[in-house]
């Protein structure tokens, strides 16, 4: 089994999916001759040729009109969009299009599409350092993949791109340098299943994407002080698996749910209410939810760390739960 | 290396404790041995002696800090030696947080005061000043515990919630379990924040009822015994005084005891004159070796001797069974300062007269000095209560759980009693039985009674 960066098992995804299937092509600001932004599709512009990874202009309405016309019309596009701040102009696109499509044509359309953006910051200021899974998670008609690990983004993506509706596959700029084992051999993983990635019997902590690791690290340290955390990984927002975070909330009575997400309103929200509506009987602490305060993310790299949620945030409500 | 003293059980069951106050100072050398503090808990103040010989390194608790038994409160070690930094922390005790009643406004309180030694933030000292906040019971959420100006304000908005319906607070997941052990959930002391209780706290009653010996009854919920039955208002200039730990429990047992255990009663007049002489013999005999055996000594071994035929009565209701004690234990109800404890003679129906007067007069006294042993209470089965003292004529007792009976004893009195058809001068002593109707039934108890009366108006039979 390799050992393989986040970034490389993405590209390794997208590289097998144009090799198996020759509907699949990408599109995206700098995929191309640049290699694109974060240097995922590096070299694939050589390999595949400009038809099958195209530079786009940059109008990120544009591309993700693009890629439902091309998926309604037989193709699988793989869009970019370089970060989801900028994939806010293609929302219109995606939810009033993309979504809607097998809906309002009875079935006898279906728009098979990936849009492939990032979360994200680091001094990036409090425009481009936003992330909204939270916006499409919401949506009805839309899947939602928000993976942590190399293995993850690997499996769901080609799982992704074989879907019959759209997608929405985020990738976590922290991430791409993260190494992680893959099997060699090929693997497709399901969408909309969570999973435990660390097994505990004190407290369940909810995260996904770089959070995840932010919580295996605080579970690490809490486990040389005698607490054991269950970490459960929800690598899809939508639709959203929380049977895994249900039996262990019954088995530990008490949850902590880390996103990078501001307060209010955002994904943790959903799984506490999930919570109480299926354990209700078993909570014996009020949830707890670690997020960004709801503050324009400041540029200043310590104001910025200090904003930004982490394992020792993860760690001081563990044992707020725990009292 | 350091040795920790920790809060000793000081009865059977004790949960937590304070030291009620240090006697030694950090730095100062201890013996094995030495009494280096006082320990208060709800039943009394106990002397507590060091484990070793040494320094006394750190004090752990501070005085008037409640916290549950074997809790380490103090190290000792040799002179100038440092402290690992892994000092156990103090896991705080359920006192502070009352589980039943809500809690009364903070303002009615004047301990505002008593935020000395608590670490706070400038600007939170002044909120709990202006609030009459006691910051002692403000959880600290800043760093190394310091209670920021947020902590106030969330204490202050916690105390102006409606309590919840039943007045207890406790997690859904507690409530859950209380239900599925059949436990009423209000009996239960809650230890997590703001004194909710959580499923480790039912969890560990369970444990504790099951551990002593005589399962509660599955009877009829008690009323919680922080929950007065009416609500009071004060009537006039009426003045509000804390319970202390042991009015608590006095609270806690007697409420236990009256609602679920079926009392009855059963008295009986007991001709004195025959034991009052052999007591007067007794004394005058001993006087040179300074015993002096009283009347409820008498008493004390007349039951004892009578439960010996009576195994029914020195026993306890166990829900599914009734458990009979296998030895004898007599308890004697003791008033003291603030309340009244329960001392113990075991054994008492194998003991001598004089034996029993010695052992019962050094407990009484201790009691009465709050400094009494850990031998010196718990375990009892079977009590005497005596208001002679105080020219009682006759009363009746609580049953003291998990006994099935007490004997309440008024005073010898001087009265007109027919013998041989004559009036003449007699005396007299009324004593009244309550028992457990679920162990015992009137006849059985009258049958005691007559054996007790035997036993005292043929007081010969006490020496044999």
């Amino acid at each position: 089994m390799a050992q393989m960066t986040y970034r490389d098992a993405v590209r390794r995804a997208l590289i097998e999916e144009m090799e198996r299937d020759e509907r699949v092509f990408i599109m995206g600001e700098e995929v191309g001759v640049w290699g694109g932004t974060f240097a995922v599709t590096r070299g694939m512009y050589d390999m595949f040729g400009e038809k099958r990874v195209r530079d786009t202009p940059i109008s990120e309405l544009v591309i993700a009109g693009a890629a439902v016309g091309a998926a309604m019309n037989g193709l699988r596009p793989v869009a970019e969009i370089m970060t989801f701040n900028f994939a806010l102009l293609s929302l219109d696109a995606m939810i009033n299009h993309a979504a809607k499509v097998r809906y309002m044509f009875g079935g006898q359309f279906e728009c098979p599409m990936v849009l492939r953006t990032t979360s994200g910051w680091g001094q990036l200021s409090a425009t481009h350092s936003q992330t909204f899974e939270n916006y499409v998670a919401h949506v009805p008609g839309l899947k939602v993949i928000m993976p942590g690990t190399p293995a993850d983004a690997y499996g769901l993506l080609k799982a992704a791109i074989r879907d019959p509706d759209p997608v929405i596959f985020i990738e976590h700029t922290h991430l791409y340098r993260v190494r992680g084992e893959v099997p060699d051999e090929e693997f497709l993983l399901p969408i909309g299943q969570s999973n435990i990635k660390r097994e505990g019997r004190d407290v369940t902590i909810v995260a996904y994407s770089r959070m995840l690791h932010e919580a295996l690290k605080a579970a690490d340290e809490l486990a040389k002080e005698g607490i054991e955390c269950e970490v459960v990984d929800i690598p899809t927002l939508r639709p959203l698996d929380l049977r895994p975070v249900v039996q262990s909330f019954k088995k530990t009575y008490r949850a902590v749910l880390a996103t990078e997400q501001w307060l209010g309103y955002g994904v943790d929200a959903e799984i506490a209410a999930q919570i109480y509506e299926h354990a209700f009987d078993y909570l014996d602490a009020p949830i707890k939810r670690v997020t960004a305060p709801p503050v324009p993310l400041p540029y200043n790299k310590h104001l910025e760390l200090a904003a930004m949620p982490d394992k020792e945030d993860i760690k001081r409500a563990v044992l707020e739960v725990l009292r | 290396m350091a040795v920790e003293i920790t809060l000793p059980k000081l009865g059977f069951d004790m949960e937590e404790g304070a030291i009620a106050a240090w006697l030694k100072n950090e730095g100062d050398p201890v013996k094995k041995g030495e009494v280096v503090a006082e320990v208060e808990t709800d039943k009394a103040t106990v002397e507590m002696e060091a484990p070793a010989d040494g320094v006394l390194l750190k004090i752990l608790v501070p005085a008037g800090q409640v916290v549950p038994v074997n809790t380490p409160v103090a190290l000792i070690g040799e002179p100038g030696e440092t402290i690992e930094s892994s000092a156990t922390p103090v896991p705080a005790a359920s006192e502070e947080t009352p589980s039943v009643a809500p809690e009364p406004a903070p303002a009615a309180t004047s301990s505002a005061a008593s935020a000395e030694g608590v670490k706070a933030t400038p600007v939170a000292r002044r909120l709990a000043e202006e609030h009459g906040v006691d910051l002692s019971r403000v959880q600290g959420s800043g760093p190394g515990g310091r209670i920021t100006k947020e902590d106030v304000q969330a204490h202050l908005a916690a105390a102006d919630e409606p309590p919840p319906p039943d007045g207890v607070k406790a997690s859904p997941a507690a409530r859950r379990r209380a239900r599925e052990l059949g436990i009423d959930i209000r009996q239960v002391p809650g230890s997590g924040p703001e004194g909710r209780i959580v499923i480790r706290d039912v969890e560990a009653f369970a444990e504790r009822v099951a551990v002593a010996e005589p399962a509660p009854a599955p009877a009829p919920a008690p009323a919680a015994p922080g929950v007065p039955s009416v609500p009071v208002q004060p009537i006039g200039a009426a003045e509000e005084i804390p319970l202390t730990r042991m009015r608590q429990r006095i609270a806690e047992v007697m409420t236990a005891s009256k609602a679920p255990v079926p009392h009855f009663y059963v008295t009986m007049s007991i001709d004195m004159d025959a034991a009052m002489a052999l007591r007067q013999q007794i004394n005058a005999t001993l006087a040179d070796e300074g015993i002096k055996v009283s009347v409820n000594d008498m008493i004390v071994k007349a039951a004892a001797l009578a439960l010996r035929k009576f195994p029914n009565i020195n026993a306890s209701f166990a829900g599914d069974k009734i458990i009979r004690h296998g030895d004898i234990n007599i308890g004697i109800a003791v008033a003291v300062e603030s309340g009244l404890l329960t001392v113990v003679v075991r054994n008492a129906d194998q003991k001598s007269l004089s034996q029993i007067a010695a052992e019962a007069r050094a407990k009484v006294q201790r009691a009465r000095e709050g400094k009494v042993q850990p031998d010196d209470i718990g375990g009892s089965t079977f009590t005497v209560s005596n208001l002679g003292m105080y020219g009682v004529d006759s009363f009746v007792a609580v049953i003291t759980p998990p006994e099935a009976a007490i004997l309440a004893v008024g005073g010898v009195q001087k009265v007109p009693v027919v013998r041989n058809d004559e009036i003449v001068v007699g005396q007299v002593l009324k004593v009244t039985i309550s028992a457990d109707h679920r162990v015992t039934d009137g006849a059985e108890a009258a049958e005691f009674l007559v054996e007790f009366k035997r036993l005292l108006e043929n007081p010969m039979r006490l020496m044999l």
